[in-house]
């Protein structure tokens, strides 16, 4: 069954607790630990929200992000990290996008998440999951 | 040292992901083989309620080769293994000390007489674990470690085959091949001087050498899984040893913070004895026997045993409050946690009330709901490192 949630995140440590209390929420994740990993399990399972931690990511990676994030013009979006990284990502257009910086709140995280599954808005574009999938194969240049 | 501290801690956090990405795939799903781990987990928060039944390893008597999951505490004063027996958890500990004795037949004749453990190499005769003590007491010298200052000791040559043979006299190669053993390693030194990158991976080496599969687990984090079941793993696990306290906070069984100060129960043994002109050990004997913080010292050795005691636990929370306070790593956590206290230094009667007092005087970033003493303080770390063997067992 495909993930509703895919988590990108370097650290283990974090990573692992968002993945954690999502279960403990009743949501299934997939956990990644590398940009590409993600882009690829973002086209595989078409999530209705992906979490992204920005927390110990390099600067190429950054801009990596940003321009995946560019690319889920129809899924939820959920930014962690530093106040000073995850701000550059507000002009950044990201639809159903939202940042929440450090510390970690799991539980917020968890809720909002939650929110963005039951929102008819995440819903309803989620139908478009051939766009998604052209738009991911663009980033990760499957084409 | 603190930023060198962070990188360390970051590369091994990234080493930590490559090795689960290495082990599990590229991507780590909750949803997938899901159901076997869970039972697992079940299995092994069932042991974390079953009490610990624990004792000595008498001379003489032989090692058995476990059946099952298997927790291995290596620490500077005991070693202790640990096996889940039915209704309860079997911890057997042996002395982690050592004595030569010059090669001859005449002292081989007497080792054996009297059944006591030793094994040769070159010129001497290793006498080990508890036979250790009492010839040193027989020859009214100090015993030699393996272990100093929590981590394998760079001045014994021989300390890593002195632990092996401590190790095989409490248990040996396991019935079936590839069984997990979770051994307990100490956090990083707080100070930076001392590295346990080495320490992990040479005791790992030999653990894998006798057949289990080997997994490590930080001491502290070892404590909040013996103690902390019900608290969904989430809280501060201390073990206050003799080398070393080790400290992690855990939230929901992930170790956000773990860091150790070498400071321990070696240091107010060597500090009191220095300070009323005593030797360590016989300071040691009588803090194991007849300390009580909770009364009034009567005599100048009692005084200072209170003494070191009170700023031992002083620079413990010190070193709590500067790391909790110099790092982004703790997540929000809505509701107080608790301290859990363990390890031979936190036994002696109001050790747990001086760690308050002093706790109170502290402000932390986290807030506590109350410090509790293990259900088995010396045995505790060993505990946890079976449930988390036994989470990894399947």
């Amino acid at each position: 069954m495909p993930s509703q949630v895919i988590i990108f995140s370097t650290d283990s440590l974090r990573g692992g607790i968002i993945q954690e209390v999502l279960k403990r929420s009743g949501l299934e994740s997939l956990l990644a630990g590398r940009l590409l990993e993600a882009g690829q399990a973002i086209a595989d399972n078409a999530p209705r929200v992906v979490i992204f931690d920005t927390k110990g990511i390099f600067p190429d990676e950054l801009n990596l992000l940003k321009n995946l994030c560019r690319a889920l013009r129809d899924t939820g979006v959920l930014v962690l990290g530093d106040r000073s990284i995850v701000d550059t990502f507000s002009g950044e257009g990201i639809q159903n996008g939202l940042c929440l910086s450090d510390p970690l709140d799991p539980d917020l995280i968890a809720s909002e998440v939650k929110q963005m599954i039951l929102s008819p808005k995440t819903k309803e574009k989620r139908l478009q999951r051939d766009d998604l999938e052209s738009d991911l194969k663009q980033f990760l240049k499957l084409d | 040292m603190a930023d060198e501290r962070d990188f360390l801690s970051e590369q091994r956090e990234r080493f930590e992901t490559f090795k689960g990405q290495a082990l599990g795939g590229d991507t780590q799903s909750t949803g997938e083989s899901d159901e076997k781990a869970d039972e697992q987990i079940e299995k092994a928060k069932e042991a974390s309620e079953k009490p610990v039944m624990a004792e000595e390893k008498e001379i003489g008597e032989g090692a058995e080769s476990p059946k099952g999951p298997v927790g291995l505490d290596i620490g500077t004063s005991h070693i202790v293994a640990a096996q889940e027996k039915g209704t309860h958890i079997h911890a057997v500990k042996q002395l982690n000390a050592f004595f030569t004795v010059p090669k001859s037949k005449f002292s081989r004749s007497i080792l054996n007489k009297n059944q006591v453990m030793y094994y040769e190499r070159e010129n001497l005769f290793y006498v080990i674990g508890y036979s250790a003590e009492s010839f040193a007491n027989m020859f009214n010298m100090n015993n030699r470690k393996p272990i100093k200052g929590g981590l394998l000791s760079s001045d014994e040559e021989e300390g890593l085959s002195v632990i092996q043979a401590i190790v095989n006299t409490l248990i040996r190669k396991p019935r079936n091949f590839g069984e997990p053993l979770c051994f307990v390693i100490p956090g990083e030194p707080f100070d930076g001087r001392d590295s346990v990158v080495y320490h992990e991976s040479v005791i790992n080496r030999f653990i894998g050498g006798m057949g289990y599969s080997p997994i490590s687990i930080n001491e502290g984090m070892a404590v909040v899984m013996s103690e902390l079941s019900a608290d969904d793993y989430t809280g501060i696990g201390i073990s206050m040893g003799g080398g070393m306290c080790n400290v992690c906070l855990s939230y929901l069984s992930f170790p956000v913070i773990t860091y150790s100060i070498q400071t321990a129960g070696d240091y107010v043994d060597s500090m009191t004895g220095r300070a009323v002109g005593e030797p360590a050990t016989k300071i040691k004997g009588i803090k194991e026997q007849e300390l009580d913080l909770t009364k009034e010292p009567q005599d100048r050795i009692m005084t200072a045993l209170h003494i070191f005691y009170e700023e031992l636990i002083f620079r413990l929370l010190q070193s709590f409050q500067r790391v909790l306070t110099s790092t982004d790593k703790i997540p929000k956590i809505s509701n107080p946690i608790p301290i859990i206290l363990s390890g031979g230094t936190a036994t002696p009667n109001g050790c747990r009330e001086r760690f308050e007092k002093v706790l109170r005087s502290i402000k932390l970033p986290v807030e506590i709901s109350g410090v509790r003493l293990a259900g088995d303080p010396l045995n505790a770390p060993a505990k946890g490192a079976l449930i988390m063997a036994m989470t990894e067992a399947g």
